[in-house]
């Protein structure tokens, strides 16, 4: 029942996800052929995911479209059955669905941010939420205050659900997922349809949840400021399985075979042919240049330039990790 | 308990919806009218020609037929609002949430929702097997009258197990939609088994439990209520019960989400 | 007028072939829509067991059923509902192409797979229609499709003005089984049943072709009550169209 601190408050062992598609190529012809034949291909979602999370980590969890990522969390929130391995959260196997396990758990999802009937008011969608998760009435007031307070609901309570905006909805869908304070939260794109300015509140929001709780977070996201805002840690996966799993600042140096060195010339106009150091990526005033230059060769370059160049200032810098992450998606994809 | 209690909340927030649609109400009103005069006048006409349908005369085949109206009208208020067109909702993934709830998910997603407008259908029914019983030539005894209850009751039961097996179909075939199949074989439910020929009465009977519907429930009312009869439908109430609870679970296991 | 029939072979080939890649969906709507006559037939081959043709009237009016049944409510009233209608008024087209295009597509497949068993079915009870019979009931089917077609229709049109399409079509369809010769057989109706029922447009638009091509009416008396109500019917549609689009206009979907 109780979790020790030692023991992972998430763990994925071996988890993979199989599951069979039907192949229907295009056109009348293909249709009736495949009426006598039907084709089948077997898509692995998930393979062979190994990863555990301490209790109160907050980890990104991050990959290109396709990479497996839902999967996983549906399967930690054990709404899917695996094929293969096993996982446990808070010491259980989620898929076997006990109360007590889901209870505890929360899963946020920002396509689909408040689930049940639309006419309800949000206020009855939580009163819902404390019957559901059995929250003590005392608890359920003091977390609502919180809550309403924090995500600013006093004037969404009385509204029906579909009279709400994305990122009201977004609000009303996240205080209704943690009513019942879960010990570990999935949250899958949350930030996902909204403009900077809700964006950036769900953010602050969630950052500040993790830390006074002490909440185990896994979270997804293709904007990096969430990942930035909230996640030390990333787990990023690749067709199914864990490529990086690591400190967030040390990813970039990992997936990035380039680092920028930036050169401002004690000399205005002093040129040199900078396609002989690296690839140009810009140019600034007073011939200021910053070059793409391997990693392997950066010592070697930033010597050289040193040795024949007046320089007045020289930086390397890992480039931004929006870039290296779009260009690893793409490769991903290729 | 816990779960119980979830549903009543769910089944009262439906209420107070459907309340708010009083229109609603009003229209479904005049079609569960037109639709049960509708039925007593086909059964009407039928009986303009004849004496005896399968062995059942005018007032009990009337009797079947309100029992048929109640069942009907507790399956479009209570079950087919939440299992219509369920392989859609594995399909896009609507069905993740009930998942992630601490209840039974069989009974949150077969039961959660409710159309009570529809029960208006099920008080027809009932207005109907009165005025079939008046007909009768001698008043049911109070045990008849139990035993009908019950019957009902488990007929109620054997809709929302078999509704529910036909359902989970879409955990296998996702792209095998039976819901039109069992609406049709619903429709033999509203005449007596015995009228149809071999071997058609006996699948009726044995294999899909659409005597079980209103002509088992029916003759404990207006004929004599055999209590074998009544024990071997509710052990095959049961029975049905728990396979579709089995059935269900393993469906689990098989649903991949909107991935697929 | 040509450009019309182009557009509209064009919307029929595509919808022909969506609904062949929902087949599986489509013979379980198959077999619904031939529940309602296969009881009929059960029903009165044991309640007049004497009575001259039932089995040949049902089969021909499960046929002329699968062959006229229409879906406005789905296709057109669903789509007032979820807003996709606002988007068909703005293409350079009929606004119920669409819906014209559905209809003859799911008949098209109801008739390829449905007919052969109502056929199978007729000869396997010896109740095969004659030739002369059958041909005289192609123009009584016709005119029942467009029937049909028109009174459904008709019925959806009123998603103009509530969200009960669905219940007004579904009332519509009680009064066609009940007065369409579904239920019963017309002449085996008790009292005025059946020479009210004649006049009426759910027989022209259901059990009228049945009848002709079971060798029970004759042709020459019912094409003029189908043609009447045809004319009735299209006004009707017509106006109801025109008013429920001036309320679509002013109040949006």
């Amino acid at each position: 029942m109780t979790t020790s601190s030692a023991t992972p408050a998430v763990l994925a062992d071996g988890l993979g996800m199989d599951f069979r598609a039907p192949v229907r190529p295009p056109g009348l012809r293909a249709a009736l052929a495949s009426v006598v034949r039907p084709r089948y291909r077997t898509v692995r979602a998930v393979r062979g995911l190994e990863f555990a999370l301490r209790p109160g980590e907050v980890a990104g969890f991050l990959g290109p479209n396709g990479a497996g990522k839902t999967t996983t969390m549906k399967m930690l929130a054990g709404i899917l059955h695996p094929t293969a391995g096993t996982a446990r959260v808070l010491g259980r196997v989620p898929w076997r669905r006990e109360r007590s396990l889901l209870r505890r758990i929360a899963l946020v999802r920002g396509s689909r941010p408040l689930g049940g009937p639309e006419e309800l008011t949000v206020l009855d969608t939580l009163r819902f939420q404390r019957l559901l998760y059995e929250v003590p009435d005392a608890e359920f007031r003091r977390n609502l205050a919180e809550l309403g307070e924090l995500l600013e609901l006093a004037e969404l309570m009385g509204r029906q659900v579909r009279a709400l905006s994305l990122g009201e909805r977004m609000r009303a869908g996240l205080a209704a997922a943690l009513v019942h304070r879960p010990r570990v939260l999935f949250l899958d794109e949350p930030t996902i349809g909204l403009d900077v300015a809700a964006a950036a509140a769900v953010r602050a929001f969630l950052a500040g949840y993790a830390e006074r709780t002490a909440a185990t977070v896994l979270l997804t996201s293709h904007h990096m400021p969430d990942v930035e805002a909230l996640c030390r840690r990333v787990l990023l996966i690749e067709r199914g399985r864990v490529r990086y799993d690591g400190a967030l600042d040390r990813l970039a140096a990992e997936l990035a075979p380039h680092q920028l060195v930036r050169v401002t010339p004690a000399v205005a106009g002093a040129t040199a042919e900078w396609e002989r150091f690296g690839t140009v990526q810009e140019r600034g005033e007073g011939g200021r240049v910053a070059l793409r230059v391997p990693r392997a060769e950066v010592p070697r370059v930033v010597g050289e330039l040193l040795a024949r160049l007046p320089v007045a200032e020289l930086a390397v810098e890992e480039p931004p990790l929006e870039a290296v992450l779009a260009r690893f998606h793409q490769e991903d994809a290729e | 308990m816990h779960t119980l209690r979830i549903l009543a909340a769910l089944q009262s927030a439906a209420l107070r919806r459907a309340l708010a649609h009083r229109a609603d109400f009003a229209f479904e009103l005049v079609l569960a009218v037109v639709g049960g005069v509708s039925s007593l006048a086909a059964l009407g006409a039928v009986y303009s020609r004849t004496r005896a349908l399968g062995g059942w005369d005018p007032a009990s085949a009337v009797v079947l037929l309100g029992t048929f109206q109640i069942v009907s009208g507790l399956r479009s208020a209570l079950v087919e609002p939440n299992l219509a067109w369920f392989h859609q909702r594995l399909r896009d993934g609507r069905f993740d949430q009930v998942l992630t709830q601490p209840a039974s998910s069989l009974l949150l997603a077969t039961l959660g929702g409710c159309a009570p407008a529809a029960l208006l259908q099920s008080a027809a029914g009932v207005l109907v097997v009165a005025g079939g019983v008046a007909a009768e030539p001698a008043p049911p005894s109070v045990a008849a009258v139990a035993v009908w209850l019950l019957l009902t009751a488990s007929a109620s039961a054997v809709m929302w197990a078999t509704r529910t097996l036909v359902a989970a179909v879409g955990f296998w075939a996702l792209g095998l939609a039976l819901d039109s199949v069992y609406s049709a074989t619903w429709q033999f439910g509203r005449y007596p088994v015995q009228l149809y020929r071999r071997p058609l009465d006996l699948v009726l009977t044995y294999a899909l439990p659409v005597g079980l519907i209103a002509t088992v429930p029916a003759s404990a009312l207006v004929r004599d209520a055999s209590l074998l009869t009544a024990a071997t439908a509710l052990a095959a109430t049961a029975a049905l019960c728990a396979l579709t609870a089995a059935t269900w679970s393993r469906g689990l296991r098989r649903y991949t989400g909107a991935t697929s | 007028m040509r450009g019309f029939a182009r557009l509209l072979a064009v919307a029929c080939w595509r919808e022909s072939v969506t609904w062949w890649s929902l087949r599986s969906f489509l013979i379980t709507l198959i077999v619904d829509q031939s529940v309602a006559p296969l009881l009929g037939l059960l029903v009165w081959t044991a309640a007049a067991p004497g009575a001259h043709g039932v089995t040949s009237y049902y089969l021909a009016l499960a046929a002329v059923q699968l062959l006229t049944v229409s879906f406005e409510q789905h296709t057109f009233a669903n789509a007032v509902y979820d807003g996709t209608f606002a988007d068909t008024l703005v293409r350079p087209q009929p606004a119920l192409l669409g819906a014209v295009a559905t209809n003859l597509a799911i008949r098209f497949w109801y008739g390829v797979f449905g007919l052969p068993v109502v056929v199978a079915a007729a000869a396997a009870t010896g109740a095969l229609p004659r030739p002369a019979a059958l041909l005289a009931a192609v123009p009584s089917l016709l005119l029942a499709m467009a029937l049909r077609f028109c009174l459904t229709c008709g019925a959806s049109f009123s998603a103009f003005w509530t969200q009960r399409a669905h219940g007004a079509v579904s009332l519509m369809e009680t009064l066609l089984f009940l007065l369409g010769g579904m239920a019963a057989p017309l002449a085996l109706l008790p009292g005025p049943g059946a020479a009210v029922g004649r006049l009426l447009p759910f027989w022209a638009a259901l059990g009228a072709p049945a009848e002709v091509a079971s060798g029970q009416a004759d042709v020459l008396q019912v094409l003029p009550v189908q043609l009447g109500w045809l004319v009735v019917l299209v006004g009707a549609v017509a106006l109801l169209w025109r008013r429920g689009l001036r309320r679509f206009a002013a109040v949006g979907g």
